[in-house]
């Protein structure tokens, strides 16, 4: 039998259901090639910083239903973010904790580029829950009693930690380390270690001028009035004249006070 | 086969006068038409919901409509043009026509997945095109509203929005060939279709798979998500626009790892297709 023959007999021999006889022979092809192909899979992954998804998307189904699953996986994802920060504000009208963060924390997974997220989140964990805790009546004792102060430097905490999660990505951003040399400041009221936040703002990207004033204000609190002169003589050369932002006159008008003040310490 | 076609040399020229009959008929159907409406539409609906954007910048947000319209409506585009154009050459009998004249089945596998393929390039061309001018516009007026945050000039990076194109081109180039090998086994252009869409929800969660393979502790778990793991592709890797529209440039080499995994995913389809409408008679 000649080798065309034998072809012929073949492919004549091949009936409907014949393509499906390759179909273990594709499933084996497919496993071999997903072995091969998934040291490229892992690297893609890893230059692209895909983390996991697993917990936001269970979140998600659980408390939206799966729609907003499907708007996560076909792209719209700050759509679908933002539809979870509005739905907190719900939360947040209640003065309900556990919904606020919950909400909160699953709006920063789902999407943690926008700095805005992280802001307001740790303004609603530090400046707000404090007087949700106490009660409206009873905010004064938070700024007068060690109790008080105790539930505010808790808070306080709280939001640090919550900021520490946009560390990978927002590493330099001026206004987030504001934000936690502020806290320090005003809720932990650690001074040096808000002081190391607040110069860390002003070296970020595009700090905002109040940051170097903030840094002069906190080093003149912290008696380190000489260094804050230094600094805030060498900022003022740097501002602009056409900027309201900028406030040459006040730095100007600080840079005065704290000279006379040096001057008269010296005499 | 026919004996004539089986002493024939494989031709591309052949292959290429299906594909560009494949897109002249597509682009004339309504549902090409109706999904690139859609598709500008949802891209214009991000300035009527500006309002509820509360998070990220506009500019961030307008480029994520625009995204989210390439990857959901390219996607569905892909599945029902692949199915409809191939299968629907079977139903019609109009294949057979074809297939009577001196020409391979891969020829015909091959033309109608580059036929459905531009036709979905075609309509991601033109989305993005539209976002691009889109931002060009908003970007121009904030520019002209707010100088001061634009100082260091226009924020968008336009050549990424290029590179998020690009990479919805090549995971949709893969749904077409799994489309077009499921349309050579099925019985009819609803089950291709179905069978479509369940790869591009399931592909697109197989990163999941991979992370719970690690974390269960049943065998028969383990083997199905290893399974899933391995037997389908990672469309998740294609979603490259988290950072790609404002700020973050990504590298040409992830570009050509991106091209090179979707390459040797459509080339396997594409060739089990062609074995498998090779074998089935029509």
């Amino acid at each position: 039998m000649g080798h065309s023959t034998w072809r012929s007999q073949a492919l004549a021999s091949i009936d409907v259901s014949s393509n499906r006889r390759i179909i273990p022979f594709a499933l084996l092809g497919a496993l071999i090639l997903g072995a091969v192909l998934a040291p490229l899979d892992r690297s893609i992954r890893l230059e692209l910083g895909q983390g996991s998804e697993v917990e936001s998307l269970r979140r998600l189904d659980s408390q939206f239903g799966q729609g907003l699953s499907v708007a996560i996986l076909g792209g719209y994802r700050s759509v679908a973010a933002n539809l979870v920060w509005l739905a907190k504000n719900e939360n947040w009208e209640q003065r309900d904790f556990g919904g606020t963060l919950a909400k909160i924390a699953l709006a920063t997974s789902i999407d943690p580029r926008p700095e805005m997220f992280w802001l307001n989140g740790s303004r609603i964990i530090a400046n707000d829950m404090p007087a949700w805790e106490v009660g409206d009546p009873n905010t004064d004792i938070l700024f007068q009693s060690p109790e008080g102060r105790a539930i505010v430097q808790d808070f306080g905490k709280r939001a640090l930690a919550f900021l520490e999660g946009s560390r990978p990505y927002h590493a330099r951003n001026s206004d987030i380390l504001l934000e936690e040399g502020m806290i320090y400041w005003r809720k932990l009221e650690d001074l040096e270690a808000a002081s190391q936040r607040i110069l860390e703002a002003t070296r970020g990207e595009n700090p905002p001028y109040h940051a170097f004033r903030l840094y002069g204000e906190i080093l003149t609190r912290m008696g380190r009035k000489e260094e804050a002169l230094r600094f805030l003589e060498s900022h003022y050369l740097t501002l602009p004249d056409n900027s309201y932002d900028a406030m040459k006159v006040v730095v100007a008008d600080r840079i005065r006070a704290l000279r006379e003040e040096l001057e008269s310490k010296a005499n | 086969m026919s004996e004539a076609s089986q002493s024939l040399a494989w031709s591309f020229s052949r292959a290429f006068a299906i594909a560009s009959n494949t897109f002249r008929e597509a682009v004339r159907m309504k549902l090409f038409l109706a999904m690139t409406t859609l598709a500008i539409c949802s891209l214009a609906s991000s300035f009527f919901f500006r309002e509820f954007n509360f998070g990220s910048s506009e500019l961030k947000f307008i480029t994520d409509f625009g995204f989210g319209g390439m990857s959901v409506f390219g996607s569905a585009l892909a599945v029902i043009v692949s199915a409809q154009l191939f299968y629907g050459e079977i139903e019609h009998r109009t294949a057979m026509t074809l297939l009577a004249k001196p020409i391979h089945r891969s020829e015909f596998v091959l033309g109608k997945f580059m036929g459905a393929w531009s036709t979905v390039l075609c309509f991601l061309a033109m989305l993005t095109l539209c976002l691009i001018a889109a931002l060009w516009w908003r970007e121009t007026s904030l520019m002209a509203e707010y100088p001061d945050s634009f100082q260091s000039g226009r924020i968008v990076q336009y050549g990424s929005l290029l590179g998020f194109a690009f990479a919805q081109a090549l995971r949709i180039g893969i749904l077409c060939s799994v489309v077009i090998l499921f349309s050579t086994y099925a019985s009819s252009s609803l089950f291709a279709m179905v069978m479509g869409v369940l790869i591009w929800i399931v592909g697109q969660l197989q990163h999941i798979a991979t992370e719970a393979w690690g974390a269960v502790d049943s065998w028969i778990l383990k083997g199905i998500y290893a399974f899933v793991s391995y037997a389908l592709p990672n469309l998740h890797l294609f979603d490259v626009g988290e950072g790609a529209a404002l700020g973050e440039n990504l590298s040409l080499v992830l570009y050509a790892k991106l091209a090179a995994y979707a390459l040797l995913y459509g080339t396997f389809y594409l060739a089990i297709a062609s074995a498998s409408f090779n074998r089935r008679e029509l």
